[in-house]
């Protein structure tokens, strides 16, 4: 599902986000990658959804290598990856309904599918009674549902997380959770970025550690 | 098919409506810009052709005298008056006598034709007022035409105000090239200030674009709407510009031009013709969107 070999990414600042990164994450697999701030686990991420280009190296998604990807078709494999951020990244003068509709819309999905998706996945997320609420009028934990829903309401592939608890207490860091295992386990590989160890312990035992852009650890994968 | 077309131009218009209602402000500044660009631009164009139609009817005043000889007779009228008018920069010749030139410069006088009453005779010779055609009214020809006439039997001076009309042409040049470079260089800064000013509007929203971008939207699929705010932007500046030229011309030419119209020609002074309002809506449509397309580039790079 997803494949790295020796990827590199150096900013242009001259930094080294990341130094020599080789993985292969399988289908339905749920990994956390973990590590310090500055580790490099948003720039792993980044790499994944093609936000970010790779300065060396080979990174196979889908069977599609990223280094020769066209951005129309980057786009259109962005459509099987959802991605959750910490920092929710809500369309805030837009309802609740509104923020996952308006992604069935950009990918043109038919008009009489949409209401269905949209209703169905809220509801997945517990929502459904705030369908008309705006994102800042809510809990962190119930933007953050808003940001998961908008994330799978058009069953990806892939759902990518980065640091999606880390604005969040912990018993709603629970709930949240609750769901990504939840996504998981209808099929859905997940690639969870974390700096909280226990956490990531808790939930799996696949774990990809980083420290200052390299892998640390001994794992085969 | 055509449903899901009908459905993508249904979501990019609501979309572009969406956003002006959300932004209003900094879609009142980039109208605002618009139409404040294109006024000025307008009311350029307007002195422009309004000086121009000043000129040509100048220009149409430019005429020869030929002096005829003392007691020539009215066959020599006649056939002087002929040769004139075969050559072929003459449009025609008119007869002025001693008697209708003496009345011309009386009434010219005014109250001061007392002093024309020591004359013992009418000491003004008669004449021939000759216009000359459109394209040959420019000092070259105007010198080659006198030459000729001059040439004329019974013909004794020709008189053509030979000093003002080189120094008009030369006013007409400067003014055309000045004209022409003041043009230039309001349709450059006009189309960097609205460039900038949608580049601020854009950068305002560059959160939407990069979570359109993040969803997986493509580039098309992002500029459309903002094209078509650009185009509604463009539209409505253009109509707010022509609306407030029009209302300023209405005023300026009731209220202060035709009491001068008499000193500045006997020509009114007009609006934009047909052809350039439109010529100017189409260009504010252009400017918004290509405003737009400029400041995109660089949000779409993710």
């Amino acid at each position: 599902m997803i494949q790295m070999f020796n990827a590199y990414k150096v900013y242009p600042n001259n930094h080294p986000a990341l130094t020599d990164i080789s993985l292969h994450i399988k289908k339905g697999d749920f990994v956390f990658v973990t590590g310090p701030s500055g580790a490099g686990k948003t720039t792993l991420i980044k790499l994944i959804f093609c936000a970010e280009k790779a300065s060396r190296g080979q990174i196979i998604i889908k069977g599609i290598n990223l280094a020769k990807i066209k951005p129309s078709r980057s786009a259109h494999l962005r459509r099987s990856i959802g991605v959750v951020f910490q920092d929710f990244k809500l369309l805030n003068n837009r309802t609740v309904y509104e923020n996952v509709v308006f992604v069935l819309e950009v990918i043109g999905t038919r008009r009489t599918d949409i209401k269905r998706k949209a209703w169905q996945v809220l509801k997945l997320v517990g929502l459904q009674s705030r369908l008309d609420a705006m994102p800042l009028g809510l809990s962190g934990g119930e933007q953050q549902r808003i940001a998961i829903a908008r994330a799978i309401v058009n069953n990806p592939t892939i759902l990518l997380a980065d640091e999606p608890t880390g604005n969040l207490d912990s018993e709603t860091t629970r709930d949240i959770m609750e769901l990504f295992k939840n996504v998981n386990e209808r099929g859905t590989t997940v690639v969870f970025a974390t700096h909280n160890k226990d956490l990531a312990s808790k939930y799996s035992d696949k774990h990809i550690a980083l420290d200052k852009g390299r892998r640390i650890g001994t794992e085969e994968w | 098919m055509v449903d899901r077309i009908l459905y993508r131009l249904f979501y990019f218009a609501r979309e572009a409506l969406r956003s002006i209602r959300h932004n209003r402000f900094t879609h009142l500044v980039a109208t605002g810009t618009i139409t404040f660009a294109l006024l000025t631009f307008g009311i350029f164009i307007i002195t422009v052709i309004n000086l121009n139609q000043i000129f040509d009817d100048w220009g149409n005043r430019i005429h020869l005298i030929a002096y005829l000889d003392e007691n020539v007779s009215t066959e020599e009228i006649k056939k002087a008056s002929e040769k004139i008018t075969r050559l072929p920069q003459i449009e025609n010749a008119t007869y002025v006598s001693k008697e209708k030139a003496f009345d011309i410069l009386k009434e010219s006088l005014q109250d001061q034709d007392g002093m024309l009453e020591s004359l013992e005779e009418n000491p003004l010779p008669a004449s021939l007022e000759i216009q000359l055609k459109e394209e040959f009214r420019n000092p070259q020809s105007l010198r080659a035409t006198v030459y000729k006439v001059k040439k004329i039997s019974k013909i004794s001076d020709v008189e053509y105000g030979q000093d003002w009309l080189e120094r008009f042409s030369a006013f007409i040049s400067i003014v055309k090239l000045v004209g022409i470079s003041i043009g230039g260089f309001l349709m450059l800064a006009t189309i960097l200030i609205i460039s900038n000013t949608i580049k601020l509007t854009i950068y305002s929203r560059k959160e939407e674009i990069e979570i359109m971008k993040l969803v997986g939207a493509t580039n098309f699929f992002i500029q459309v709407p903002f094209f078509l705010e650009g185009l509604i932007q463009g539209l409505a500046g253009s109509l707010l510009a022509l609306g407030i030229l029009y209302i300023s011309y209405k005023i300026f030419i009731v209220k202060v031009i035709s009491d001068y119209s008499l000193y500045l020609g006997a020509s009114n002074l007009v609006f934009l013709p047909q052809n350039l309002v439109i010529a100017l809506i189409c260009f504010g449509i252009l400017l918004g969107i290509f405003g737009c397309a400029l400041s995109m580039g660089r949000f779409l790079k993710v």
